[in-house]
């Protein structure tokens, strides 16, 4: 669906818009936070359930926020369940030893999601040169195929993904997480003519 | 209601005013901050909320610029997320966790109001856009959360401690000697520490979950077979269990330990059984030690027998059991005939070596049943189960042919032994251990006194007494019988076989006691005692001296034609200093001709101290006196010592030579004792010679002297000069 141009445009814009994002959360966290997205694939929600899960991180802690404009659809930023514990408790003091994120933590959680994907949606609406707007972020903890189930609402069952493996940074520790948006077939054909028409103009 | 509320704003300046009171009511009435600002950050509504917990009123907020009510907000996270919402139409959210106080809120307590906001766009086609700020109070999820932390840190805490504790409490059981199992209610296995791995041989990941009696499989020590598992009684009875002995546990390997073990029930705060721990522990080296231990208490070390104690702890039980039944049993009391000569010819390994083998040979001629005990020394006491005087005898005798038979051989040398053995039966009631021990040894003293290697069966109280007093009465009848000179000598003719090359006739000089009453008493009857009580030199002194002191008679008897005179030595008399001396004195002082002295040994007495023998031989012969070996053969150790003694006679025992008409093999051994002595450059006699026929034979053989009743009877000085008046050779 994507060519290497595109992939390798989008990763970069996602990339540079990453880096306010962790500019914002090295400053909350007080501590140097780099944020890097490796790689880009377009996926039917199905095969991106099964990439996210096939490492048995069936359980997943994330953040979604439905997002609408010229794209329209429901970003995921997510963690095995683990990890989320480990990226939440390094940039938090005063943490629990529970076995799952307490409220305040999943609070917490939230709002580090939300400036993630607050983040890459900006770097599209720079593209699109057209502002995306974004709903309240929530947090969803539970098995990753009821996340991706719990997106598919409005009876779209074509919905794609655009999934990005992505990598938190932290002083001592490397936290691998997923972003996916999960676009109706109509959401991510603009999406794609938008990318190709930015690159017509860029290459220009 | 953000759709109607949107949809009813007319203008950016006065927003809910120009809406119905129910929008302001609500707005007013709402439990969070709400906010709404312009594009210019200015402060388009602000709630009664807002006013309350900033102490900023309405009025004085609206059209204001937020960064002017609020100083602080420039830098912070919410002033990033309203230019978010205002530009990029972002919602954001500003947490309680990464924000601490946004917004400088107090309650009316002046408690600052812990926060959680959500920034949102505001905007509708053709109308200019709005931010919203919500603003909600979380302290109470906040104070929530921090209850929780802290018991959560307590738990943490307490977690933390119980980890240590196991931990502790695991490697002190890793770390104690004792094998320690734990169960659980039913007698599964729950843990297992190293040792009980090792004696049990079973890997802990392997037992844990299994049946503790499959893993800790016990059986009773002596019979063997299984016992109830000390696990199963302990939760069955909810009672600790001890086992001390007896348990013997057998590893996965089929290995089999001596084991002590203490099983305790496990009982919760409610009483309630949770399981049990068994500790138990290797005691095989020191349930050995005990079990030597206690065999060595009760046997003889050397021989392996039951030791004296033991055996009369177990004859006081079967004489209390005899009390009531009519079981009749036997008691032999044996002492070894010939023991000393063996300790004391070749030493105490040699003496030991015998006793070993005699016990063993002793044990294979019992009954199961029968209780053999070594009582001291060379003394074995016997006691025969259910067996009355006649198959007691029987059985005694048995064991004496037995020894009889026996030879011991100890480097080169052969050693025939005998054995005393005396007999009592245990039939009368209410016999005492003593008694029966005092019996059997007066009945042994009296087979001994009647001239060895016999069975006495006891007799009564009157033989008890006698046998005790015997030999005193005999010691000091000699002693009194050498203080008043109260012996004579005999003389037997020793006269060369016909066909020999010797012509003149040798006397063995014999000594007599003559008794207070006149009566001759014959050797036999007093040497035993002599020899006993040490009085054999003094005898031997008196011969020698009387001897001498009778030359003029002997020269009168012999018509001055000196025979060659045959002097018996006992082994005491061979081996002391004194006595040699004494003779070497005698032999200065008398006129008696050396060269007609012949002294005899015998070899028991020669090998019993070679060395001193060799001394004493080599002394006299440099005197000019000669030597015999007398007995030669009887102990069949003769051929290795002939070679050593300087001796110029050769006395075969008489034993071989008595029957030599009608035996062939003891012929055979004359024979051979004769060629060999021959060889030596020996003279040789037989002994007992009793007939003609033996006599005829000697010349055959070609012995060149022979004694013995057939030839001479033994007789006085006086009597020997009317024979000789008369016929003076018979031969």
């Amino acid at each position: 669906m994507l060519n290497d141009i595109q992939i390798d445009a989008v990763t970069e814009i996602l990339n540079i818009g990453l880096g306010s994002a962790a500019a914002a959360l090295s400053e909350m966290v007080e501590e140097e936070v780099i944020l890097s997205i490796p790689s880009v694939e377009v996926l039917d929600r199905t095969n991106a359930a099964k990439i996210v899960g096939s490492g048995g991180v069936d359980t997943v802690s994330a953040v979604h926020q439905a997002f609408s404009g010229p794209i329209w659809g429901n970003a995921l930023l997510f963690f095995p369940e683990k990890q989320s514990m480990e990226l939440v408790r390094a940039v938090m003091r005063n943490t629990l030893p529970l076995e799952t994120l307490s409220e305040m933590e999943q609070e917490g959680m939230t709002e580090i999601g939300n400036v993630i994907l607050n983040a890459c949606l900006s770097s599209f609406a720079d593209i699109f040169q057209n502002p995306i707007e974004t709903n309240i972020p929530l947090f969803f903890q539970g098995n990753v195929n009821d996340l991706f189930r719990l997106q598919s609402d409005d009876g779209d069952t074509d919905e794609t993904t655009l999934l990005l493996r992505m990598e938190f940074n932290l002083k001592h520790k490397e936290i691998k997480g997923f972003i996916s948006f999960l676009m109706s077939i109509s959401s991510i054909n603009s999406f794609l003519d938008s990318i190709t028409h930015y690159l017509d103009v860029d290459i220009a | 209601m953000q759709q109607e509320w949107t949809q009813a704003k007319p203008s950016s300046t006065s927003y809910y005013c120009t809406g119905t009171t129910t929008y302001e009511s609500v707005f007013n009435s709402c439990d969070i901050g709400v906010v709404v600002l312009n594009s210019e950050r200015q402060v388009v509504n602000w709630n009664r909320w807002m006013s309350q917990f900033s102490g900023i009123s309405e009025a004085k907020a609206q059209g204001c610029k937020l960064a002017s009510l609020f100083t602080d907000l420039s830098k912070s996270n919410l002033n990033r997320a309203i230019n978010n919402a205002l530009e990029k139409k972002q919602a954001s959210v500003i947490s309680h966790s990464l924000n601490r106080y946004p917004l400088p809120l107090r309650k009316a307590n002046g408690n600052r109001v812990d926060q959680h906001i959500i920034v949102k766009p505001l905007s509708s086609p053709g109308l200019e856009d709005l931010c919203t700020i919500q603003v909600f109070d979380i302290s109470s999820a906040v104070s929530r959360e921090k209850q929780l932390l802290a018991q959560a840190r307590v738990l943490e805490d307490l977690a933390g401690r119980l980890v240590h504790e196991k931990e502790k409490a695991q490697v002190t059981l890793q770390s104690i000697a004792d094998a320690v199992i734990t169960t659980d209610d039913t007698g599964i296995i729950n843990s297992m520490n190293v040792v009980a791995e090792k004696l049990t041989g079973w890997p802990a990941d392997i037992a844990i979950g299994r049946p503790v009696s499959q893993v800790f499989c016990v059986v009773h020590e002596e019979i063997l077979t299984g016992v109830t598992n000390p696990v199963t009684v302990c939760l069955n009875k909810r009672i600790v269990v001890s086992n001390d002995q007896d348990l013997v546990l057998i590893d996965h390997e089929g290995n089999k330990r001596a084991i002590t073990e203490s099983t305790a029930p496990i009982v919760g705060a409610n009483n309630e059984l949770l399981g049990s721990v068994l500790v138990f522990r290797d005691v095989t080296d020191a349930r050995q030690l005990t079990a030597k231990l206690n065999w060595q208490a009760k046997h003889d070390p050397l021989t392996g027998l039951m030791n004296r104690s033991e055996f009369e702890t177990q004859l006081h039980q079967l004489l209390t059991s005899t009390r009531t039944s009519d079981t009749i049993h036997t008691f032999l009391y044996l002492d070894l005939d010939q023991f000393k000569v063996v300790n004391d010819t070749c030493g105490h390994s040699a003496g030991d070596e015998l006793l070993r083998q005699l016990s063993a040979l002793l044990q294979e001629g019992l009954r199961e049943n029968d209780l053999i005990v070594r009582l001291g020394g060379d003394e074995f006491g016997v006691l025969l189960r259910a067996c009355n005087k006649d198959d007691g005898l029987h059985i005694a005798n048995n064991l004496r042919r037995k020894i009889e038979n026996f030879r011991f051989a100890w480097g080169e040398r052969i050693f025939a032994v005998g054995a005393s053995i005396g007999l009592v039966d245990i039939e009368e009631k209410n016999l005492k251990v003593e008694d029966i021990l005092s019996a059997a040894d007066s009945a042994c003293y009296v087979a001994k006194d009647l001239g060895r290697n016999r069975v006495h069966v006891h007799c009564g109280d009157r033989e008890n007494a006698s046998a005790h007093q015997l030999e005193m009465r005999w010691a000091s009848r000699i002693q009194s019988a050498l203080d008043d000179n109260r012996f004579c000598l005999f003389f037997q003719k020793i006269s060369p076989v016909q066909g020999s090359t010797y012509q003149t006739d040798h006397y063995e000089v014999l000594v007599r006691m003559i008794g207070k009453d006149g009566s001759i008493i014959p050797p036999g009857a007093f040497i035993p005692a002599a020899e006993r009580f040490n009085l054999m030199s003094h005898i031997d002194r008196w011969v020698v001296r009387h001897l001498f002191q009778s030359l003029d008679d002997v020269k009168k008897t012999f018509r001055n034609q000196l025979p060659v005179f045959g002097i018996n030595l006992s082994g005491t008399s061979l081996n002391s200093e004194n006595f040699l001396a004494d003779v070497l004195e005698l032999l200065s002082d008398s006129r008696f001709p050396t060269e007609k002295l012949c002294f005899e040994i015998t070899e028991t007495s020669a090998i019993a101290n070679l060395n001193n023998a060799i001394h004493f031989i080599k002394m006299l012969k440099a005197k000019g006196c000669s030597f015999a070996l007398d007995d030669f053969g009887s102990g069949l150790s003769s051929f290795a010592y002939l070679k050593s003694l300087p001796v110029d006679f050769l006395k075969i025992d008489g034993h071989f030579v008595k029957d030599i008409a009608e035996d062939p093999i003891n012929r055979a051994f004359v024979e051979s004792i004769n060629q060999i002595g021959h060889v030596m450059g020996l003279t040789t006699i037989a002994e007992f010679v009793e007939n003609d026929a033996t006599l005829k034979v000697l010349g055959d053989i070609g012995v060149d002297y022979a004694q013995g009743y057939g030839v001479h009877i033994p007789a006085p000085l006086a009597d020997l000069r009317q024979t000789n008046a008369g016929v003076f050779s018979g031969i």
